[in-house]
């Protein structure tokens, strides 16, 4: 109970003012002898309940005249829903509290999140206090983006608050008080979305709805949508209040980007790894440093350390520096990590804190796997091209590219099972004369699945046989195989006979090298190509011939890679084996087809995290120690399903379900980092598997948008401009109903009453009596 | 030829006041058994003018004075003195006074009955059915106080009893209705038995002039052998 003037408060001491009256009359009495006591008592007896009743009902009435006219004098604020019943109207706030990952910008002190906070409060103080009833609707952005994103446009399941009454006390209001600005990108128009369906469901007289947000340039770069919702809202009469909450932002630089360059992830096989760093500040930033972490979680690592950031064993990496990043600009840092243990390790790099320190580290998986198998099979029943494929890919001695070359003749594909081909990580065919329709459906399988395929087309191939495999399996192969062709002698200053496409990274390290990588090639001659084309395989060329024949193309089959090489690994077609740039070819080749089956190095912070682990080997009981910015780290004990097969335990944990059903700390679900599972194997010890989640990159460009360019793009629709410090003094008023004067008439009934009260209690002198 | 005369007899007068405590109330001459008195002493001397016998018994729960009629000069000294002699007190038994009465008065007679009948009960019946079926003539002078018939109290009281310790603390203007309504009753049946049982009755309240009362009473009886004005 509030009241504008408190100190008159201490009048409802007064109440106990007729309780003492009566008390008072009761000692005060006047004494009569009476000798017609039998009359007396037996009217005594008759009318005693009724005369209590009474006399209750009018020590009440007055006791409530006094209250009444207390709480008028000292002006009673605060909320009474009965009271509002009689006269008041009902006011809609509906808040969007903007708490997408700019919103953590300290940009000018404490956070734009805070102000947004501060001004949230300072409405839910006011409107306990205001007239009239107040209803309360909180929507996050980051919960709209989640519940959209699980298929809901239930307002309801995304608002923290939904059309709650507002009181002195709320404890939802002060639960969002402890929260902070999400890891997540945008949500404005879903959250506006769904806004316009609150109101347009709850039945109000009077609706704001208040946008607390940061004014970030790209949250209003396609407002179309929002301003489809917004307008929505404004011819429901609601007014619409932009509320801003952040300062002019300062300089924030951001990991963009942490991840394992596509190789073969192998252990004890050098990995590098890739490390990007944006600018978003509007000057020139120099010597940035760039400090990596290594998180080794090896067969060694048993023991979930929630009290500290990672349990696995924390190498750090050597100091880098970016010298120099131009504003808007980005700089890749690339470094080599070596782990000799197979296994899941992370990685995780940061840069010194700027205003926005969610972006300033990011994390990256690191899966090893041990050496694996690649299958060769030649169709040269003399093995000549297989040799080149296999020492280039096993060279002996120290070297380890990851590879093991097992070369089998063509009868073996004849035999051959698709689960012995899952076996290996790649497959070479080696011009095969042909390929047989079961063989064809297993390798189409293989690759669906992910596998990898290089499939070299020499002269010796029966063409027609590849084209009809190519019309009765689409996709396997590239195209059309059309008839050789001979590559004309150069002429004069002409380029060489082979040129890489740039932008493949199977051939981006001999692009940069320039024209001259391929300068000692010789070409005479290789298949035409009539790509096909469907869209979904996207065929692409590697490497074209000096006449633009395409030389070597690649497509996507499912989730596997296929490249063709148009040509025979002899001499009389090429001299290509015997250049260096075919061991690069190769090995880049073989890492691009490798990495086809690589798994997730992160996923977002708003993607479900799986978990997906063999049946026969780990318990179901499976505990998740969740990321943390500070050590402790949240523990979730979880138990695993087991699949249709009966062959893996799998486990989902969605955001966007969490944030439907509030089954998990949405919170500790989708903070940043490196989260790890923890396995317990059948034999009762225990085995970690961390995975990272990321940030949605474009959060830290934290440009701002004009009021005025804002105002533009929202036409039609008006919106009124605050500051997150104006909320505490923006009018609420006018949604009362006149409290005072309800109080007034609840004051006057009671008098009415009490008079009636007293005549009926007959406390009022006889008429003959005044007379 | 019609010979027209009219016979003397001697009148036996008996007054019966009731000097029970719930005759204290009343103030001054208001007081009701100030008020019975004064009745009593009236109608000794009229009687006595008339060389009519006059006696007196005061009771409350016992006889406390009894004076056999007789038409001697002094015997209206002698009431009056045993008048004044009484306090109210106690409370009332009126059947045991009045067959006590009715017993020790052999000879027929009027009896007067002075008293405010509070507290007497059903034994009214019974006392004026026995003095009745002695033949004798029964007059009842009801008397009460103005108070207790308006019942004009405002404001806490606590009322407590004349006669016995009950008292009732109450707001007088919330009960006066039922009180009066049980009043009423009280003296509609009082009335009722007197009719029935042929006994004249008069209430009289103290604040009346007793001449007024008392020469309405006689007109009312002036067909009556004795004690006319």
């Amino acid at each position: 109970m509030q009241f504008l003037f408190p100190s008159l408060t201490i009048g409802f001491a007064l109440l106990a003012v007729p309780l003492l009256v009566h008390l008072i009359n009761v000692l005060r009495q006047r004494r009569r002898e009476w000798a017609a006591m039998d009359f007396l008592l037996a009217s005594y007896r008759k009318q005693r309940k009724w005369i209590w009743l009474r006399q209750l009902l009018l020590l009440l009435a007055r006791t409530a005249v006094i209250a009444l006219l207390v709480a008028m004098l000292a002006g009673w604020a605060g909320r009474a829903g009965w009271l509002d019943v009689l006269g008041g109207q009902t006011n809609h706030h509906v808040v969007i509290l903007d708490d997408s990952l700019s919103m953590a910008d300290q940009s000018g002190g404490s956070t734009a999140y805070r102000r947004a906070l501060s001004a949230l409060e300072s409405l839910g103080r006011r409107l306990s206090s205001s007239e009239g009833t107040h209803q309360l609707t909180v929507i996050r952005t980051s919960r709209a983006q989640l519940v959209v994103q699980a298929g809901s446009q239930a307002g309801d399941a995304a608002a923290d608050l939904s059309a709650q009454t507002i009181g002195t006390e709320n404890r939802t209001l002060d639960r969002l008080m402890a929260t902070d600005a999400s890891p997540m990108l945008g949500g404005l128009p879903e959250a506006v979305e769904l806004a316009a369906g609150l109101i347009e469901a709850t039945s109000a007289d009077r609706t704001v709805m208040y946008v607390m947000t940061d004014l970030r340039s790209r949250d209003w770069e396609n407002p179309e949508r929002m301003n489809v919702s917004l307008q929505e809202i404004a011819k429901s009469t609601a007014e619409i209040r932009l509320v801003d909450c952040s300062d002019e932002p300062g300089q924030n630089l951001a990991v963009t980007q942490l991840q394992p360059v596509e190789d073969v992830w192998v252990a004890g096989v050098p990995v590098m790894v890739e490390a990007k760093v944006r600018n978003y500040g509007q000057r020139v930033v120099t010597n940035v440093a760039l400090d990596a972490k290594l998180i080794q979680y090896g067969r060694g690592v048993t023991v979930p350390r929630s009290d500290q950031l990672f349990s696995g064993n924390v190498e750090t990496l050597p100091a880098m520096v970016i010298e120099r990043i131009e504003p808007g600009g980005e700089a890749t840092k690339r470094f080599q990590v070596f782990v000799a243990e197979p296994g899941t390790h992370a990685l995780n790099v940061s840069i010194p804190d700027d205003v926005l320190a969610a972006d300033n580290q990011r994390s990256c998986t690191l899966p090893l796997s041990d050496q694996q198998k690649v299958l060769i099979v030649d169709g040269d029943p003399s093995g000549g091209a297989a040799y080149f494929v296999a020492s280039v890919l096993n060279p002996g001695g120290q070297v380890r590219t990851g590879a093991v070359p097992d070369v089998r003749p063509i009868s073996f594909l004849n035999s051959v099972t698709s689960e012995e081909l899952a076996r290996y990580r790649v497959i070479y065919l080696l011009s095969l004369p042909r390929l047989e329709d079961s063989v064809a459906r297993l390798l189409d399988q293989y690759v669906s699945d992910g596998g990898g395929l290089a499939i070299f087309a020499g002269e010796s191939i029966d063409r027609e046989s590849y084209n009809r495999l190519a019309d009765a399996r689409p996709g396997l192969l590239p195209g059309t195989l059309l008839p050789v062709k001979e590559l004309p002698l150069p002429t004069g200053d002409a380029t060489p006979d082979l040129v890489p496409t740039g932008t493949h990274p199977i051939v981006a390290p001999l692009a940069a090298v320039g024209e001259g990588a391929f300068g000692l090639v010789r070409v005479v001659r290789s298949f035409g190509l009539e790509a096909s084309r469907d869209q979904s395989l996207s065929v692409r060329t590697v490497v074209r011939r000096r006449d633009d024949q395409p030389f070597v193309v690649e497509h996507r089959r499912g989730s596997g890679r296929v490249v063709t090489v148009l040509t025979d690994l002899n001499d009389a077609s090429t001299n290509w084996t015997g250049d260096p740039t075919f061991v690069v070819f190769l090995l880049r080749t073989n890492a691009f087809l490798w990495s086809t089956a690589n798994p997730e190095v992160s996923r977002l912070v708003s993607q479900p995290i799986e978990l997906r682990i063999g049946n026969e080997a780990f318990g179901r009981s499976v505990d998740l120690l969740a990321a943390s910015k500070a050590p402790p780290r949240v523990s979730i004990q979880l138990q695993a399903e087991v699949d249709e097969n009966e062959r893996f335990l799998e486990l989902q944990l969605s955001p966007a379900l969490a944030a439907i059903d509030g089954s998990m700390d949405l919170q500790a679900l989708m903070q940043p980092g490196v989260f790890e599972w923890w396995l317990t194997r059948l034999d009762g010890s225990r085995e970690s598997l961390p995975t990272a989640s990321v940030l949605p990159v474009g959060e830290g460009d934290l440009r701002r948008l004009k009021r005025v360019d804002i105002d533009r793009v929202l036409q039609p629709t008006i919106v009124t401009f605050y500051d997150a410090g104006q909320m505490a003094m923006a009018n609420e008023s006018d949604g009362g109903g006149g409290r005072t004067g309800i109080l007034l008439a609840l004051l006057g009934a009671m008098l009415i009453g009490e008079q009636v009260l007293a005549y009926f209690g007959s406390y009022h002198p006889p008429a003959r009596a005044r007379a | 030829m019609i010979k027209q005369y009219e016979e003397e007899t001697n009148l036996r007068l008996h007054l019966l006041v009731d000097s029970s405590a719930s005759m204290k109330y009343g103030q001054g001459e208001q007081n009701k058994y100030e008020y019975a008195s004064s009745i009593a002493a009236c109608l000794a001397y009229l009687a006595n003018r008339q060389q009519d016998a006059t006696g007196l018994v005061t009771f409350d729960n016992k006889i406390r004075r009894n004076l056999s009629p007789r038409t001697s000069r002094y015997q209206l000294a002698r009431i009056l003195e045993a008048l004044d002699g009484t306090g109210p007190n106690n409370t009332t038994d009126l059947y045991a006074i009045m067959r006590e009465v009715a017993e020790s008065v052999p000879r027929r007679g009027v009896l007067v009955l002075i008293s405010d009948l509070l507290g007497v009960g059903d034994s009214l019946v019974k006392a004026l059915s026995l003095l009745r079926k002695r033949g004798h003539d029964v007059i009842v002078f009801h008397t009460l106080h103005d108070e207790e018939i308006d019942f004009p109290f405002t404001g806490a009281t606590r009322f407590e009893g004349l006669e016995d310790s009950r008292f009732l603390n109450c707001n007088p203007r919330a009960l006066r209705e039922g009180y009066l309504e049980a009043l009423n009753a009280f003296l509609e049946g009082t009335r009722r038995v007197c009719a029935r049982l042929s006994v004249d009755y008069e209430m009289v309240r103290t604040n009346q002039p007793l001449d007024a009362v008392l020469a309405k009473f006689l007109s009312a009886r002036a067909s009556m052998p004795t004690l006319k004005g």
